[in-house]
Formats: C-alpha cells, sequence, structure tokens
C-alpha cells in the first residue's frame, strides 16, 4: 500500500481498509486529504433538500386537469361536423387554390397574350 | 410493485397509479436538483416539470432500452441543464453566499458557520464545473443510480462515468482543500 494507492481510493470517495486507515493517521499528506474529503463528502450530505409540502397532491392535481383536457379535445374531435375536420379543410382550402390559379391562367390567356400571337389579325 | 408493470398500469388508463411513481422518484429527484445548483422554486417547478413530462410521455418509455429511474433522470438532467444555461446566461445564478440554506446557519455556532462555509464553498465548486462534469458527478452522487445508469443518462461509456467522477471530486476537493489551507 502506498500514498497514491490511499490518495486514489480518496478522491473517488471510496471507503478505506483498516491499514488505509492507520496509514492516513499517521501521514500528514494522506491526513490532509482525508480531511478535505470529508469535508467534501460532509457538504454534499447537506445538499438534502426537503421534498415540499403537498408537492405529490400538486402535481396529481395538474395531471387530473391534462387528463380532462385531453378528453374535452378527444370529445371535440370525434364529435365535429364534416367541414370542420382537418381533411375537409384541406380540401377545400385546394379547391380554392385551384380556382385561383385557373382565374390567373384565363386571365394571362385573355388579356395579357395579345391576339396577334394566336395568329389573329393586329 | 415493479416500474414497468406500474407504467403498464398507468399507460391503461388508472392515471392515479402516478401517484406511485412520484412517491419512489420524489426525493432522488429533489436531491438530484439540489445538488445541481437549484433553489428551492426552482427545485419544484424544475420536479413538477419533469413528472408532467414523464407523465404525458409514459407511453414511449420501453422497459427493454433501460429502467424508468434512468428514464425520468434523463428529462430531468436534460431540463436542469437547459435551466442551468438559461440562468448561466441571464448572470443570475445563485451565489451560495446568498442562498437561503447557507444564511439559515450562518448564525449558528462555530461548527455550522463551517459547515455552512463548506456547504457554501462546494455550491460555487459545483457551479464551476463543467457542463458534462457536473451533471455527470451529480446523477453518479444521488445515490439512487447505477454508475451504468449514469451512462445510459449521459450517453457515454461506464469507463467515461467513472473518470468524469473522479475528476470532478477531484476538482471540487482541490477547491474545498483551497480555501481550507488559506489563512
Amino acid at each position: 500500500m502506498t500514498c497514491t494507492e490511499t490518495q486514489e481510493k480518496l478522491t473517488r470517495g471510496e471507503a478505506l481498509s483498516e491499514t488505509e486507515r492507520d496509514h492516513a493517521l499517521s501521514c500528514a499528506e494522506c491526513g490532509a486529504l482525508a480531511a478535505t474529503c470529508a469535508t467534501l463528502d460532509a457538504a454534499l450530505a447537506e445538499l438534502v433538500p426537503n421534498v415540499p409540502e403537498g408537492f405529490a397532491d400538486r402535481v396529481m392535481a395538474s395531471i387530473a386537469r391534462e387528463v380532462v383536457a385531453r378528453g374535452a379535445v378527444h370529445e371535440r374531435a370525434t364529435h365535429t361536423r364534416w367541414y370542420e375536420r382537418r381533411w375537409a379543410g384541406m380540401l377545400l382550402s385546394s379547391a380554392a387554390a385551384l380556382v385561383a390559379i385557373l382565374n390567373v391562367a384565363r386571365f394571362v390567356a385573355c388579356v395579357l397574350i395579345p391576339a396577334g400571337s394566336f395568329g389573329g389579325a393586329p | 410493485m415493479d416500474d414497468a408493470v406500474l407504467v403498464q398500469t398507468i399507460v391503461g388508463g388508472d392515471v392515479e397509479a402516478f401517484r406511485v411513481v412520484l412517491l419512489r422518484y420524489e426525493r432522488p429527484l429533489f436531491r438530484f436538483l439540489a445538488r445541481f445548483g437549484f433553489e428551492a422554486a426552482a427545485r419544484e417547478d424544475l420536479a413538477q416539470e419533469t413528472f408532467l413530462r414523464a407523465f404525458r410521455a409514459l407511453s414511449s418509455f420501453d422497459p427493454a432500452r433501460g429502467s424508468l429511474a434512468s428514464w425520468l433522470f434523463t428529462i430531468a438532467r436534460n431540463l436542469a441543464a437547459d435551466e442551468r444555461t438559461r440562468i448561466r446566461h441571464r448572470r443570475e445564478i445563485a451565489q451560495s453566499d446568498s442562498t437561503p440554506d447557507a444564511r439559515a446557519q450562518v448564525d449558528g455556532p462555530a461548527e455550522l458557520h463551517e459547515r455552512a462555509d463548506a456547504v457554501a464553498r462546494l455550491r460555487r465548486a459545483l457551479d464551476g464545473l463543467p457542463a458534462a462534469l457536473h451533471s455527470t458527478f451529480v446523477l453518479a452522487e444521488i445515490g439512487d443510480l447505477s454508475l451504468k445508469e449514469v451512462a445510459e443518462i449521459e450517453g457515454c461509456a461506464l469507463g467515461t462515468v467513472k473518470s468524469r467522477v473522479h475528476r470532478a471530486r477531484e476538482q471540487l476537493r482541490a477547491a474545498l482543500g483551497a480555501k481550507e489551507r488559506s489563512p
């Protein structure tokens, strides 16, 4: 057993054997390190908060609200009229877009393209 | 009740069974968030958000891919890391000297004062750790997760977890030791 082995164990937070403990007590360097590690472990142990009173109830209440809201959305989705459905909206907007494109094409053909270009009299 | 069975029960419609998950993991989760450096109010918000997200995504939990603990702590770790980044950006990170926990003990006897001082220094040192070392160390230190589970959460090898924990302990010890040696 060497100082390095003892110090490695101390740094890793592992428990020391009896021999290593005796060594740490007699060796100034290992002893200082053991003291610092003990301070670190004690300080870490201090960072243990209590769970706030009623925490689980508050979370369960939030979950209950969410479940109710989800149920309402599902209810609405299953009782919508056909034109409120997503596919109907998409179909109607596609049809509107098609009509718009056809109108623009008709406008271009009738007004913007001169009749001459089709071989007619100027 | 086994975690996998519990999840099946909840997904099957028994919402109240989620309370068992809450009671099983609330303590380690609060411990994790405290060691991450969050104040009481932030701890509760993050813990609540973790459980709510877990509940919403419970049907996607696959026990074959890991434990419920590591799945839950993955959510918590991501939320905590995001919040830590946000806090750092806002430069509002709680300075340990002014934390309620530290203040509460300052007026006590010398031993309490010393302990509070060590906790304050530890918090500062923890806060100074690089993000990867920080979250790995905190997850490993809460004591409720195996190093294998920590590796799953962090998405790294077991050896990496061990070396990160070792490096983090060394840095923290150095930070505490430096102050102890100074006059």
